[in-house]
């Protein structure tokens, strides 16, 4: 139902009620903005409204995931009958608006807007290293006069101020704009920065004093529309417009975070979350954002080494997948894979056949965790047993929060309201906790069952009484540290805090999430895929590393390299003769002391995750596929085959080599596994993902 | 150094004054304040720990506020208001003498001028907004007292009287 332009000018009141009696009670208006009728749901804010029909109104303090503030004035817009020009990202729209973004009034307000923002701005952009990617610079360019009438002296400020050992921050850039603050106050809600003084004097700091420590401090860098906030592991590296932008996986995160890899020349330079409203919305991790950089091409191992007469030697691929074969023809072999490896390569290890036995090193959860993620971020009560998401998953600690706190989409709160309580001797997420029993090791069994006497009525301490009191609402969710859920002994009490939760209802189904939380990047494909073969614990007496260390076999094949934990399980390989295939070596592996253990006969160089296509599968059970966006370390001079390789290549190769055909190109790959496993029928690369994030 | 016993109980009573603990900040530094002198780091924390607020929003109220010291000020503080009804009727110049009669070298412009005695106990700030008191113009701010109509020689004599006593006082407690 719209009102005609006729009607309003007539009378307001008279239009507006005929409107309520004509059209049924709905939660929708409809307005004008510049001419075209648009219609949207109550409370949508103007800016969003215009940008659902592509009249993209200019902002910079406005983001579609924070609270709107109306800090900046940068989007002025006219509104028929206000006497003002209004800000159009915290006006929320109305029936019957008409709006203009591009009247002269408009157009008059946003004009003077950059002229005040610029008057102070050090206009540095040949050194500043958002230029290319500035909202500022995009803003004065599409809604600026050009020229400034500001004379006077510029104020002056820090320059390269170091939050932290992440973060740079130019002080005399800054447009306080105050998403940098907003985003620390509400999606991770540590509060990690402040704004310091008032008005002109104004700047960002840390709050007393204190450290910079929060592990989502990548995030700001992004979002800050100028070059105020920069990264000090990207500075000076490069231009954007010299970057290629390809769409990936977090390598390290088993929440999935989905990310842009940005390469120039092939090298891996930078990741940026890449918006994808399921899983990371458009937040990730400093682990992931930083720690995951593949280390500079040409310093890491290239061809595979092979050792002869006690020494490792640089050979080709052909050679080193003879040598590697050698060891395995006729030999008892087992394999242990890391549980960060592509669901291509279980799958090349779970048809291919490389050894009698599969294992998981290191040891990951037995089965899989019910429910979802976005199930966990709209629960009611939660709880948390064993671990510390925000320290170990960080990505999954926003998950709980959304449940608690409520959030920002596209400029509307919503969520929240839920409850957590921890059991775990450290706690993130401290603040927004309704309670923390602490406990650890043996302690934490002890404080679960007393929460489940408290929860079921029975009984239990005061402090646990007052937890249960707040987990009365359902939907719910448990999420366990794996050492806690592993630990036989405790099988019977997580099902007991399971029912006295209600987390699965009587049909079996979970409206939340229930389960434990492998921090390794594709734990659940690996438990997916290698399940029935594999002991899911290497060092059991059935698994790989258990059998090789009891002296039942002669050859063990590692597969990957693992994060978090020492990287290779050199102490469990008795008498066996062991294959490497890694992507973590220096290019001088061989000669360097201590890099490759004595029991490695054969190395197979892998190339990094963001070198390789595949798939990873979340701890919620999402499959991601994603393609290669960098080149892999290659041998200079060398033929094309002369380089690193993805690790289900490699794995293929190898298996082609001991005469187990296996297709050898990714599609051909997937078009098998396709007929056992959901995850090779996803099409990499096709995530679902509302926008790219608009804002940078 | 942390607050004393009668300042904490004061700012839990403030805290009990409010619907909302965030609104307690404001009057608990200013009680935080009056004990120390100035908010420093750990004072900031000690407040809002105090309340159970967020570190950060105590140092973005502290720095808001102009009245509110963030960094270290001397015992006895003068703040001569320089705005237009003062400057009509001479504030520059009770300033400029204030100056004189106390051995202040003052610094900066109009609009920053200031300057401390050599022994640190005594400061003259010209950097203040008016304090509505135009109608006895000119006038300083002296601690918690108006100083007003300090338009002759004799009532500068007499302020700068005040003001050593006060520095001696200072001087001693700190003794
Ligand atoms: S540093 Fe950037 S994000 Fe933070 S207030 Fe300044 S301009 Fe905004
Ligand atoms: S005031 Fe609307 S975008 Fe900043
Ligand atoms: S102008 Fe000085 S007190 Fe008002």
């Amino acid at each position: 139902m719209t009102t005609t332009a006729s009607e309003k000018k007539d009378s307001p009141a008279a239009s507006s009620a005929s409107a309520a009696q004509a059209a049924p009670p709905s939660d929708t208006v409809t307005l004008t903005i510049d001419g075209q009728k648009v219609t949207a749901k109550k409370g949508t804010l103007l800016v969003e409204a215009a940008r659902a029909v592509k009249n993209e109104i200019p902002v910079f303090c406005y983001h579609d995931k924070l609270k709107p503030v109306g800090a900046c004035r940068m989007c002025l817009v006219e509104i028929e009958k206000m006497p003002r020009l209004q800000t159009a990202c915290t006006t929320p729209v109305a029936e019957g608006m008409v709006v203009k973004t591009k009247s002269d009034m408009a157009t008059g307000g946003q004009n003077a807007t950059i002229a005040l923002l610029l008057a102070n701005h050090p206009l540095d952009c040949p050194v500043c290293d958002k230029g290319g990617e500035c909202p500022l610079q995009d803003n004065t360019f599409a809604h600026g006069v050009g020229t400034s009438k500001f004379e006077e002296e510029k104020r002056h400020k820090d320059k390269a101020f170091e939050l932290s050992e992440n973060i740079v921050l130019d002080r005399e850039r800054c447009i306080l704009c105050y998403r940098c603050v907003r985003f620390h106050d509400e999606v991770p809600g540590d509060r990690a920065l402040a704004v310091i003084d008032r008005g002109s004097h104004g700047e960002i700091g840390l709050a007393s004093g204190e450290q910079y420590t929060s592990p989502f401090q990548g995030n700001v860098v992004d979002i800050c529309p100028v070059g105020a906030l920069t990264s000090r592991h990207y500075r000076f590296r490069s231009r954007p417009w010299d970057l290629k932008s390809q769409a990936g996986i977090a390598a390290d995160d088993p929440t999935g975070s989905n990310v842009w890899i940005d390469t120039r020349d092939g090298r891996v330079l930078r990741l940026r979350p890449r918006e994808n409203v399921d899983v990371n919305d458009a937040w990730i991790a400093d682990a992931t954002r930083w720690g995951t950089l593949p280390a500079e091409r040409s310093e890491r191992l290239a061809q595979p080494l092979v050792r002869k007469g006690g020494k490792l030697v640089a050979v080709t691929w052909f050679e080193g997948l003879r040598a590697a074969a050698a060891l395995v023809r006729n030999h008892n072999t087992g394999v242990v894979a890391t549980p960060a490896l592509t669901n291509e390569a279980y799958g090349v290890l779970a048809e291919g056949g490389l050894g009698d036995a599969v294992s998981v090193w290191p040891r990951i959860a037995a089965t899989s965790p019910q429910g979802t993620l976005a199930g966990l971020s709209s629960s009611k009560s939660v709880v948390v047993v064993g671990c510390d998401p925000w320290s170990e998953i960080p990505m999954l600690a926003i998950a709980v929060r959304r449940a608690l706190v409520p959030f920002t989409r596209d400029g509307i709160a919503t969520g929240g309201g839920g409850k957590l309580v921890v059991i775990a001797a450290e706690n993130g997420l401290a603040r927004d906790s309704a309670a923390w029993l602490k406990a650890s090791g043996a302690d934490l069994a002890r404080a679960v069952a007393d929460l489940c006497d408290a929860l079921e009525g029975k009984g239990g301490s005061d402090a646990a009484k007052k937890a249960a009191a707040q987990l009365t609402v359902r939907p719910s969710s448990l999420v366990m540290g794996p050492a806690f859920a592993h630990e036989p002994g405790n099988a019977a009490l997580v099902k007991r805090l399971q029912a006295a939760l209600g987390v699965v209802d009587d049909k079996g189904a979970c409206a939340g999430f229930s389960g434990a939380v492998d921090r390794y990047t594709n734990a659940r494909g690996a438990r997916e895929l290698l399940g029935d073969k594999a002991a899911l614990d290497a060092a059991s007496a059935a698994g790989v590393l258990g059998r090789a260390g009891a002296g039942a076999l002669d050859t063990v094949i590692v597969v990957g390299d693992v994060p978090h934990c020492a990287g290779f399980p050199v102490d469990g390989l008795g008498k066996a003769r062991a294959v490497w295939l890694t992507a973590s070596l220096p290019k001088d592996a061989s000669t360097k002391a201590g890099a490759v253990p004595d029991v490695v006969d054969v190395v197979l160089p892998l190339a990094h995750v963001y070198e390789q296509g595949g798939a990873f599968t979340t701890l919620d059970g999402r499959h991601q596929g994603f393609d290669a966006a960098g080149i892999p370390p290659s041998v200079p001079g060398a033929g094309p085959d002369e380089r690193a390789k993805a690790d289900w290549y490699a794995l293929a190769l190898l298996a082609a080599e001991l005469g187990r055909v296996t297709p050898h190109d990714l599609k051909g790959l997937r078009a098998v596994l396709s007929t056992k496993h959901a995850f090779a029928r996803i099409p990499l690369n096709r995530n679902k993902t509302r926008t790219e994030l608009t804002v940078v | 150094m942390s607050l004393s016993v009668t300042t904490r109980d004061a700012i839990t009573a403030e805290v009990a004054k409010y619907p909302y603990k965030k609104t307690a900040l404001l009057p608990s530094l200013k009680l935080a304040q009056k004990e120390k002198g100035w908010l420093s780091t750990e004072t900031l924390a000690e407040v809002a720990d105090l309340i159970g607020l967020p570190h950060s929003h105590a140092i973005e109220l502290a720095t808001f506020y102009a009245m509110l010291f963030t960094e270290k000020v001397a015992p006895v503080r003068v703040e001569y208001c320089l705005q237009l009804p003062c400057a009509l009727v001479g504030a520059e110049d009770a300033l400029a003498k204030t100056a004189k009669l106390l051995d202040v070298q003052l610094h900066g412009e109009r609009g920053t001028r200031h300057g401390h005695t050599k022994d640190h106990l005594i400061e003259l700030h010209g950097t203040v907004e008016c304090y509505g008191a135009c109608h006895r113009a000119p006038m300083c701010r002296v601690g918690d007292d108006y100083k007003e109509n300090l338009k002759t020689d004799d009532d500068l004599q007499r302020l700068v009287a005040d003001l050593k006593t006060r520095a001696a006082a200072a001087k001693s407690q700190a003794h």
